[in-house]
């Protein structure tokens, strides 16, 4: 590495000291913490059925040095025709080490509606990451403890990806393993590989693809299927375009799937929030398909 | 939030202007633009302007640079009083601009790339943003060192740094102290030059992911500050999403 000049030690020490005033002005890097509370509420049609939703959803995160610790919890309720709620907590504990970050997280969440009996899953795991200037490898293993509608099981999942940034396009090649067992069932076993793609243009959009292809052995039996995902993001002037997707193909046909497009118009602030009318309409497949319409208004607080 | 949106408006038909002055063959000083068709209208201001076109010969900023804002102040039909007052206020961003340039050891030796730095600081300073941290972007990135600083040198980088916070503040609604951070973290960045303008895609997804925009921009800042590379700030997006 070419050593510095007088010069460029000065400049140094004049960025640090600009850079320092800034960030500690504005940006919440230090020490106290900084966090996000969101609201929203608004009315749905789901098949044609109306229901009220609200979703809470609160982030909190605290830097010291190369230290930092955050926590999220997320609630979503409706109710109409019939009702349903989930809640999912997480907190990570990160420290930096150079280029090297650790993260121990610990998540967990719990769901349920009428005439279905309550899930809820508990999960702690440690990510390693690696960031290079051209290419960075992140290593991650989670152990998992979930109920389906009453059926317990443990699942383990562990995997590896690489990123690298070509011109405007982030690539992120990478395998994921992960082992099922359910309470008195046997053991199943998932390998997935695939390629992850992020593009990042100079201007307000976004958009990042996923596809990869996974075997499942179960016993004797294997099933190959294809599992895909998509997300876009654009922001016009106020307005704020986000359009997602998901889907699973089997040779059995079409696992679970999902889209959802939404608009959500930037409409100033309101006191210390900020408001936006979100509308969105998101189509579910799990067994039934659902179709369902939102409209409503969020106020996010920082 | 509506003003700075304007004024950043004004910039970029500014900078438009500017450029397309530069390919145009014109009159090359003050007093030739007033002795010009162009500026027959303007002969009331006609000793202000000599003013000030004096003032810029003795402190080294070239007169096309106010050539071209009378150009452009002569196409919108400003009032003479007006424009000259403007073309004051001009005077004292080029100044400023040269000023941050010289204290630095970065003023251009040739003409071409020295009227490119003034006359972009120039509009960034007309947009709002402020000198102080327009200096803190040119710190930034001069202390990042010889490592790719891109086309033009640091200055220029610092200068691209400053004008994508602007744009994000603009976009995004930040505030000046967060626009002011981002910019000098941008010019401090591990990213390349040409590359800076990704924030904005980045903050795009940050808002699709429920991010609001001040945090977004904490994240980001706190990010680049600490080295991050493109591929980690995406990491620390996806980490955060609930969804």
């Amino acid at each position: 590495m070419r050593r510095q000049t007088t010069g460029q030690r000065r400049h140094w020490v004049r960025a640090a000291i600009g850079l320092a005033i800034l960030a500690g002005a504005g940006t919440g890097a230090g020490a106290e913490p900084t966090g996000q509370a969101d609201l929203e509420l608004g009315a749905a049609l789901l098949d044609g059925l109306p229901a009220a939703a609200a979703t809470a959803a609160f982030e909190a995160e605290a830097f010291a040095g190369p230290a930092a610790a955050r926590g999220a919890l997320r609630l979503e309720g409706r109710a109409g025709n019939d009702a349903a709620g989930s809640a999912e907590a997480r907190t990570d504990l990160s420290l930096s080490s150079g280029s090297l970050t650790s993260l121990l997280r610990l998540e967990g969440g719990l769901s349920g509606a009428t005439d279905v009996s309550p899930s809820w899953r508990g999960a702690g795991g440690l990510v390693l990451s690696l960031d290079g200037l051209d290419l960075s490898a992140k290593a991650e293993a989670a152990l998992e403890r979930r109920s389906d509608a009453g059926v317990l099981s443990w699942q383990g999942r562990s995997g590896f990806e690489l990123s690298g940034l070509v011109g405007e396009i982030l690539l992120k090649p990478g395998v994921e393993a992960s082992v099922a067992l359910p309470d008195g069932g046997a053991w199943s076993l998932s390998l997935l590989p695939g390629l992850g793609l992020s593009w990042y243009p100079g201007f307000p959009l976004s958009a990042s693809l996923s596809a990869g292809w996974r075997r499942d052995f179960a016993g004797t039996a294997t099933l190959d299927s294809m599992v895909g995902a998509a997300s876009l993001y654009a922001a016009t002037g106020p307005l704020l375009l986000t359009a997602e997707g998901s889907a699973t193909l089997s040779t059995a046909g079409l696992g679970a799937a999902s889209a959802s497009l939404g608009l959500s118009p930037d409409l100033g602030r309101l006191g210390s929030a900020r408001l936006a009318a979100p509308i969105r309409v998101s189509w579910v497949l799990g067994g039934t398909p659902v179709l369902s319409l939102f409209a409503g208004l969020s106020l996010a607080f920082d | 939030m509506k003003g700075l949106r304007g004024r950043g408006v004004l910039a970029i038909v500014g900078a438009i202007l500017g450029l397309a002055r530069l390919g145009a063959e014109g009159p090359a000083t003050v007093a030739a633009w007033l002795a010009a068709p162009i500026g027959t209208s303007y002969a009331t201001a006609r000793d202000g302007l000599l003013a000030a076109a004096e003032t810029a010969r003795a402190r080294g900023i070239p007169e096309s640079l106010l050539v071209e804002r009378l150009d452009e102040g002569a196409l919108k039909r400003i009032e003479p009083s007006r424009l000259a007052a403007a073309i004051g206020q001009d005077l004292e961003r080029f100044s400023s601009v040269l000023g941050l340039l010289d204290a630095r050891g970065e003023v251009p030796g040739e003409l071409t790339p020295k009227i490119a730095l003034l006359r972009q600081g120039a509009i960034l300073l007309r947009a709002g943003y402020g000198v102080t941290a327009l200096g803190a972007c040119m710190d930034g990135a001069l202390a990042r060192g010889a490592a790719d600083p891109g086309p033009g040198g640091p200055a220029a980088r610092a200068l691209r740094a400053a004008s994508v916070a602007l744009d994000a503040s603009l976009r995004f609604g930040l505030d000046g102290i967060r626009r002011d951070a981002l910019g000098a973290a941008l010019a401090s960045s591990v990213l390349a030059t040409d590359r800076l303008d990704a924030i904005l895609s980045l903050f795009t997804k940050a808002r699709g992911l429920g991010l609001a925009p001040d945090r977004a921009s904490d994240l980001l800042v706190a990010g680049l500050v600490k080295g991050s590379s493109l591929e980690a700030l995406d990491r620390e997006l996806a980490r955060r999403s609930l969804r």
